[in-house]
């Protein structure tokens, strides 16, 4: 463990290396939020610096997407706070809302950061009320020094060493895509060799979700950030809807498999083989095009490959080699071949909105 | 009374709350820290060093990390360490402004740069600066700041015992519980694509369900392994919670296999009575979810799945005399649509069964 941090520490201890960038983002950030708290004698100096901890993230996007909901979940709990002290309920009632304010705020933590916001100033501010005459005006001074620390966080993001969210979206997308065809590949061997456990498959996607997850989550704040036109906005979330149900069919693909009766049927075999071959060049293809689209390699013609296969079914089926085959397999044929369908359909849909957005919707 | 209170429940706290698990950690931690403040009152901490025991016991409950209970209680204690020796130093510090700043500049680069070294300290890192900063906001004597700290210690203390020793977590209890509620969202995922008829809103209601579902799932993987159960390792074997976790991934997988394929060949008026059929059957499907998981929680296990099956098989039949799998290339494209949807379908039929069989073989005690 100790090697393993002394490892990452040389690493990440660089100046070009973004966490420690960030770092030191976060860190001017702060100090000058402390200096400025001091230099304006506010009355809650800890305010400021801390809306500008809470915000900082590594990406421009990501600091807005923050602030903007830190903002508005103070500004909600701020104008709470103040009504409440403005009708003037009593102590036993304001303990009572504090209490109150202070369960809420725990439970919707992890759910929703305005809220949590929100629930964490009105619980602050009806404390200040409750021992101060002048609580309401707390309020006021809250909204100001959020707005200055997001202000300043805000600005430490676009002014040292900004880090665009979207300049790293190619490289979230390529990591994404390949846990994806990893997860095919074991889908595919389990089908056509057996031998791969249960386990192996459910930990190869459970790796392609979180990758789903972190992907998303870069595409949101790329969507937040200053820059994008709106076409690109939409395109982007288009884009991620179609790695969803990518990985939505990968799921389907699954059951059929733990259900397949023993793969593949011997006179479709073959051409079984050949598809999910394809499917997986398809998957290599598009990693490619995700990193570097101007160099990348030819585009595998997935359908003319599907349409050979299914003209072969059809021959097998021509040539009666289905007869004696129970429908429970056949069925499970069908809708494999239906999924594996689906799958290359929406790799190359995928292929078409990253050409959208690299070389515009015209062309 | 009892309908106000479950339809509260339903619209309200499931959504964000399923297994009020939120909810009970939230209640514990109002709880830890209201026992906290009365103790340091009873102990004779007044004025404004109360408020740094409240700072303690807060901190603990709010910035909790680790996927294990284990791992839980070392972030805990760190964090009150950390505190503890911090604290001090920054309260003394502060009177220095020059030295101050620079303290302060190194303090939060090494919060934000930690988490690239250890991922856990990220949320440890930002109570610890938050709390430093109250610190630095109230120059002081080093004496005054080694009696916050021993403040801050006594709040922590009081919080980490009621949280981890006192009103502790039943592992069985709430595993049992979380694997119940990611088959109710399950089974609201599956209901929603049964009903849904194929539009923008129904599509963005069921990517809501959907997330939810595979949260809940997620739930409750999280916690298996915060009782140090591997869920993945042990899949194959199909005994105690990883029988519960393998079946519920199979379901899941086999609703959005249902859910991929349900409006399928919706371009072609062929289909049209077999789609409406199909969905009838999908809604009676959803029932009998209803019914299976009503069986497993009070522990029957068994539902009579044969008319569910006898409707496939009539669907299947209905599909071949349309003419499928004959020896000719029409609607080739609608049929390997319809097989899919069919399939899911029996493929969710065998979910069950399965699922009330090997719950009654061994499922979470």
């Amino acid at each position: 463990m100790i090697k393993e941090a002394v490892h990452a520490f040389r690493k990440e201890f660089r100046l070009d290396s973004a966490p420690f960038r960030h770092a030191v983002r976060a860190a001017i950030a702060i100090t000058v939020a402390v200096v400025a708290s001091t230099f304006l004698d506010l009355r809650h100096a800890v305010w400021l610096p801390i809306s500008v901890i809470v915000i900082m993230r590594p990406s421009v996007g990501g600091t807005l997407r923050l602030g903007w909901r830190r903002l508005w979940g103070t500004v909600l709990g701020a104008s709470l706070g103040i009504a409440i002290l403005f009708f003037d309920p009593g102590n036993p009632v304001l303990i009572g809302l504090i209490v109150l304010s202070f369960f809420l705020m725990i439970l919707i933590r992890v759910y929703s950061y305005t809220a949590f916001s929100c629930f964490l100033t009105a619980a602050v501010i009806l404390l200040l009320g409750l021992i101060f005459v002048d609580g309401w005006q707390f309020g006021l001074e809250r909204i100001l020094d959020t707005v200055l620390g997001i202000g300043i966080g805000v600005a430490a993001s676009f002014g040292v060493w900004p880090n665009m969210a979207r300049k790293n979206l190619r490289t979230k997308m390529s990591v994404l895509i390949h846990a994806q065809a990893v997860h095919f590949e074991k889908l595919t061997q389990s089908y056509l060799e057996g031998g791969i456990s249960e386990s192996e498959l459910i930990s190869t996607r459970i790796e392609a979700a979180q990758e789903l997850d972190t992907c998303a989550e870069a595409f949101r704040e790329a969507c937040a950030e200053p820059g994008l036109r709106a076409w690109e906005r939409d395109d982007l979330t288009r884009l991620i809807r179609v790695f969803t149900r990518m990985h939505s069919l990968l799921m389907a693909m699954s059951t059929i498999i733990r259900r397949g009766y023993g793969g593949p049927l011997p006179p479709i075999a073959d051409g079984m083989k050949n598809v999910l071959h394809i499917t997986q060049e398809h998957y290599e293809w598009l990693e490619e095009y995700a990193l570097n689209s101007d160099n990348c390699m030819i585009h595998p013609d997935f359908e003319v490959g599907v349409n050979e296969f299914m003209r072969a079914v059809g021959d097998a089926r021509i040539r009666g080699d289905f007869e004696d085959v129970p429908i429970e397999r056949r069925n499970n044929i069908s809708a494999f071949i239906w999924n594996i369908r689906s799958l290359g359909g929406e790799i190359n849909r995928a292929g078409r909105r990253l050409c959208e957005l690299r070389y515009g919707r015209k062309e | 009374m009892n309908k106000i209170i479950s339809d509260f429940y339903r619209v309200f706290i499931h959504p964000v709350d399923p297994g009020l698990f939120m909810t009970k950690y939230a209640a514990k931690s109002i709880v830890a820290c209201v026992i906290a403040l009365i103790l340091a009152h009873l102990a004779g901490i007044a004025g404004k060093d109360i408020a740094w025991s409240v700072y303690g016991s807060v901190v603990v409950v709010l910035f909790r990390a680790g996927s294990t209970l284990k791992k839980r209680k070392i972030v805990a204690a760190t964090l009150c360490f950390a505190l503890a020796v911090l604290v001090p130093v920054s309260t003394y510090i502060a009177n220095y402004s020059i030295i101050s700043v620079v303290y302060l500049f190194i303090l939060s680069f090494l919060v934000f740069f930690a988490p690239a070294i250890a991922g856990a300290v990220a949320t440890t890192g930002v109570a610890v600066l938050i709390v430093n900063l109250i610190a630095f906001n109230s120059p002081d004597l080093f004496s005054v700041g080694l009696y916050r700290s021993g403040c801050i210690l006594f709040g922590g203390t009081i919080s980490y015992l009621v949280i981890f020793y006192l009103w502790p977590m039943h592992p069985e209890k709430i595993l049992s519980k979380a694997g119940g509620v990611a088959l109710s969202d399950i089974g609201d995922y599956f209901r929603a694509v049964a009903r849904g008829g194929g539009s923008k809103k129904d599509q963005a209601e069921l990517t809501v369900i959907h997330e939810r579902s595979v949260e809940s799932l997620r739930r409750y993987r999280r916690f298996m392994e915060a009782m140090n159960i591997d869920p993945v390792k042990e899949l194959g074997k199909y005994e105690g919670p990883s029988a519960l976790y393998a079946l519920l991934i199979r379901m899941l997988e086999a609703v959005v296999g249902l859910s991929n394929s349900t409006h399928f060949a919706k371009h072609s008026t062929i289909f049209s009575g077999l789609r409406l059929k199909f969905s009838q059957l999908a809604l009676q499907s959803s029932v009998m979810f209803d019914l299976l998981a009503v069986n497993i929680s009070k522990g029957k296990g068994q539902v009579d799945l044969s008319e569910l099956n006898n409707g496939i098989s009539a669907l299947e039949r209905e599909l071949l005399d349309l003419g499928a799998y004959k020896k000719d290339e029409g609607l080739r494209d609608e049929f390997l649509e319809a097989w899919g949807a069919l399939y899911g379908l029996r493929n969710l039929c065998l979910e069950f069964d399965e699922m009330s069989r090997i719950n009654i073989g061994g499922g979470p005690k």
